[in-house]
């Protein structure tokens, strides 16, 4: 389980994580959500050890470090691969530091995605970029596993088979934290959504309860961050009076 | 041996552009000691008249300072090995452009791989530039000890060379 507890991140005076506590057990795949600057990034890189913070933050009851890290991986819009290096050698790297880099999740995702294994990783257009990083992310053999933005550049075939495929492969003892805007895209394959706004957890709800409820995640979000169903219509009136 | 350098290495680097630098310095330190050979045998010249065919030594003439006869010969060798740690900025920098690929060695198991894959060869490669540099000022200086006749020699040369690089 990895778990958060009172976990605050400042940048220059800005907080960007405000106390936050969080659980993520084994075998979840959860979502998170929050607008753009909620922190969701600065929380996955406060859990990789990637940025100083105030708090806690354990992995299966130890603190993250080399000794636990290749428990965790991470696929993110910022790319985390060598652009000059191709897939096949992208293997090779990983299968050396990772010993459970799994080879048939590679070889099986990579034809999915149908990407070359013999180009570098430079020539990849952003969507094969971000496929290949969530095929890394999946193959390392983690227990754990980070998604910031995976599907960017993706179209939206690819990510419906992707989300299929992705529930097919993953072990029960396999946990996915899923950061997207794609709301109602992941909303059925999603077990956990977790919201967070201007740092803060503000939402942290079972899919499962809310559809017993009659709910949907989409308007359980809105709800959340009280969202104004009329933004859109006094922006049209007030557009269209300025331009008459 | 070739898996250890390999492992010393950033995956994708170009390590050619750093090994051309490498080789580059060493050939034009080195031409720059031939200047120093260059120096000292014109100046140990100097110091015999020629009586006829016979070559007989001025005890008169003083030899110049070594310091001074080295003067900066060497300094190639400390200025390639100041270039060779730059590098080990250029490695670092390879781990962010076009992506974040210092995101993945960030996660990697071993402890010090990043310091090992963008530190180790460059340090090496600056240490044996500051080799060559002392193993170089060390024999230059006994040579001119040695076949400095020593009425011509004067005092205090080791210390001078300090006082002067100093």
């Amino acid at each position: 389980m990895i778990e958060l507890k009172n976990v605050t991140k400042a940048y220059s005076g800005k907080t960007a994580l405000d106390n936050v506590s969080l659980t993520l057990p084994r075998g979840e795949i959860v979502g998170l959500f929050g607008e753009n600057g909620a922190g969701k990034t600065t929380l996955m890189k406060s859990i990789l050890g990637f940025i100083k913070y105030n708090g806690e933050i354990t992995l299966d009851g130890q603190p993250v470090t080399t000794a636990n890290i290749s428990k965790i991986s991470f696929a993110t819009s910022e790319h985390s691969f060598f652009p000059n290096l191709n897939a096949e050698l992208h293997r090779d790297f990983y299968r050396h530091h990772f010993p459970t880099f799994s080879d048939k999740r590679f070889y099986g995702l990579m034809e999915f995605f149908d990407l070359p294994l013999k180009k570098p990783l430079r020539s990849f257009s952003t969507g094969q970029k971000n496929q290949f990083e969530v095929i890394m992310a999946l193959s390392q053999g983690a227990d754990y596993i980070l998604m910031d933005e995976p599907f960017a550049g993706n179209d939206v075939f690819n990510r419906e088979d992707f989300y299929k495929v992705l529930l097919g492969i993953l072990e029960p003892h396999e946990t996915v934290l899923l950061s997207t805007h794609l709301i109602e895209e992941v909303s059925g394959f999603i077990g956990r959504a977790v919201l967070i706004h201007s740092g803060q957890i503000v939402g942290d709800v079972d899919v499962a309860d809310l559809e017993e409820q009659g709910t949907s995640l989409i308007d359980y979000i809105k709800q959340t961050y009280n969202y104004r169903a009329d933004r859109v219509s006094r922006a049209l009136s007030i557009l269209t009076d300025e331009e008459g | 041996m070739k898996n250890k350098f390999r492992n010393c290495i950033l995956p994708g680097y170009n390590y050619e552009g750093e090994k051309t630098t490498f080789i580059v310095m060493m050939i034009l330190s080195g031409f720059c000691c031939l200047i120093y050979d260059y120096r000292y045998s014109t100046a140990r010249n100097r110091l015999y008249d020629w009586n006829g065919k016979e070559k007989v030594l001025n005890v008169h003439a003083a030899m110049p300072d070594f310091a001074d006869l080295l003067g900066w010969t060497l300094w190639g060798f400390l200025i390639s090995a100041g270039i060779m740690l730059i590098y080990i900025g250029v490695r670092y920098n390879y781990l962010h452009q076009e992506s974040k690929s210092i995101y993945l060695m960030r996660r990697l198991p071993s402890k010090g791989e990043i310091f090992r894959r963008c530190s180790v060869i460059p340090l090496a490669e600056a240490l044996i530039f500051v080799l060559c540099w002392l193993v170089l000022l060390l024999l230059f200086f006994a040579i001119y000890m040695i076949s400095t006749p020593d009425e011509c020699l004067t005092p205090g040369q080791w210390s001078k060379i300090w006082e002067v690089r100093l």
